[in-house]
């Protein structure tokens, strides 16, 4: 048997620890590559349909207290604007920033609001990766997650591997389970599938103006729960703030006054954030939940998964944020991010 | 016109009206502007915002009508005519007081957001920062949900 000496042991050593370096290193290139690779789907998803002609068909599901909802929708995407319409009559078309709702009043153009511009990257807060491929509507696509610390996803997106077209958006609760999703179950894309959208000519619609700051008493920080304040403008009947994190928005609408509790729509349900008393609702396009507060009304709205609902309306609600986001607060509250 | 689309969009209508109204809404423009604009100005109406009364103002009106509490009552007792005519002064006195502070200092109004509205209003917002398709496609259940 050959002894080795020392010196040849220590030069082992050190060339398994180089390789193990190696190895750690490349692995972590390799997430951070498709770290990057994720974002820019994301990125890139948002300004697709834009660039591509196409009709198609989507499944809407959401849940509430009653189970599981679904609805059908037909869209048409073309000359810049999206049309989409509901089987039971409810129809949105949508001219970038003139979006019309059509309902049991007939068509309403809906309250200009400042542009949204300033946005979070898509991994300002989420770790975001690919998961492997999927197939929505006979269409090829990649699967992209937006991962909470704890190692849950909260988001689930299949982009459209041609065209960068999101296919199927499914927002996951903490146990993974599917609270929110839009689907394609058949899409048209491409030349033959160019389609006019019909405009509504002679719609007026007012302009909501923005707000360089939050009027005095109003209530809105810069950064809540880990989204970040993009605008905030004036409407006749209260001040709305909109929120992103990058993956998710929300939107905060503040009336002062004292909320008349009996006129609220039925459907919603009595619960306790932050020991304050809050109704709320689960609709197809969100979560959402009415309180007051301090002389303001409050009405919170967002896409996001409930338990990142609750913390930040629990965060609205006891007005209590941690001193980071104070700091921040401080720091970009003259500034402003709309 | 307008004060039949204000009666509509007070619920104050029979079926058979309201079911005319909206019939007549699906056909005219004109129609479907002037509810816009009845709506927007009732809105911008809820909208004015109220404030309190000024730090210590009731507790002013409070002691004011306390202290006129102390003549009015012996109005019901064996007094002098002098006394019956200030307890009229100070009961008018009283009473001015409460119709000032009514119309003058405005009370905090009763709230009710239209959550409807809201919830559009924030996919609206969100198409403009994100996919507009996934964003609003769930608006289009909703506003059919309404009906």
């Amino acid at each position: 048997m050959t002894r080795l000496r020392p010196l040849t042991l220590a030069t082992s050593a050190s060339i398994a620890l180089a390789l193990v370096v190696a190895v750690a290193t490349s692995a972590g290139a390799g997430t951070d590559s498709d770290a990057k690779h994720a974002a820019r789907l994301v990125r890139d998803a948002r300004h697709a349909a834009a660039d591509h002609d196409f009709t198609g068909e989507a499944t809407v599901t959401w849940t509430t207290a009653n189970g599981m909802h679904r609805a059908s929708v037909r869209v048409m995407n073309g000359d810049g604007a999206t049309a989409i319409t509901a089987s039971d009559g409810g129809e949105v078309i949508d001219e970038g920033r003139r979006t019309y709702l059509h309902d049991q009043l007939g068509w309403t153009g809906l309250v200009i609001e400042p542009s949204a511009r300033k946005i979070p990257p898509p991994d300002h807060r989420w770790k975001l990766a690919t998961a492997g491929a999927a197939t929505v509507a006979e269409r090829r696509g990649t699967v992209v997650l937006a991962t909470r610390s704890n190692g849950e996803p909260a988001q689930r997106l299949v982009v459209d591997d041609a065209t960068g077209v999101l296919l199927a958006r499914d927002v996951l609760g903490p146990k993974g389970n599917v609270q929110r999703s839009v689907r394609f179950t058949s899409i048209d894309l491409g030349e033959d599938s160019l389609t006019h959208v019909g405009v509504r000519g002679g719609m007026r619609s007012r302009k909501a103006e923005p707000l360089a700051s939050a009027p005095d008493g109003y209530h809105a920080p810069s950064t809540l729960a880990g989204f970040q304040l993009v605008t905030r403008s004036r409407h006749p009947d209260g001040v709305l703030f909109f929120y992103s994190d990058g993956v998710f928005t929300a939107s905060v609408f503040e009336q002062q006054g004292d909320l008349d509790w009996s006129a609220l729509p039925s459907g919603g349900s009595d619960s306790q954030l932050a020991d304050t008393r809050t109704r709320t609702y689960n609709d197809p396009s969100g979560d959402v939940a009415v309180w007051e507060h301090d002389g303001l009304v409050l009405t919170c709205v967002t896409d996001a998964p409930s338990d990142v609902f609750a913390h930040m309306v629990g965060a609205l609600a006891s007005d209590e944020r941690s001193t980071a986001e104070q700091v921040v607060d401080f720091v970009l509250g003259p500034f402003g991010w709309g | 016109m307008n004060d039949v689309l204000s009666a509509y969009l007070d619920g104050e209508l029979s079926d058979a009206e309201r079911a005319e109204v909206e019939a007549q809404l699906e056909r005219s423009a004109e129609w479907r502007t002037e509810l816009a604009e009845v709506r927007a100005a009732r809105d911008a109406l809820r909208g004015i915002p109220s404030r309190d009364a000024p730090e210590g103002f009731w507790d002013a009106v409070f002691a004011r009508v306390e202290a006129d509490d102390d003549v009015v009552v012996p109005i019901t007792a064996a007094r002098s005519d002098r006394r019956r005519r200030w307890g009229w002064v100070a009961a008018s006195a009283a009473a001015v007081a409460a119709v000032v502070a009514v119309i003058v200092v405005p009370h905090r109004n009763e709230v009710t957001p239209n959550v409807t509205a809201v919830i559009a209003q924030h996919g609206a917002q969100g198409s403009d920062s994100g996919d507009p398709v996934t964003v609003l496609a769930p608006v289009g259940p909703l506003a059919g949900f309404r009906r």
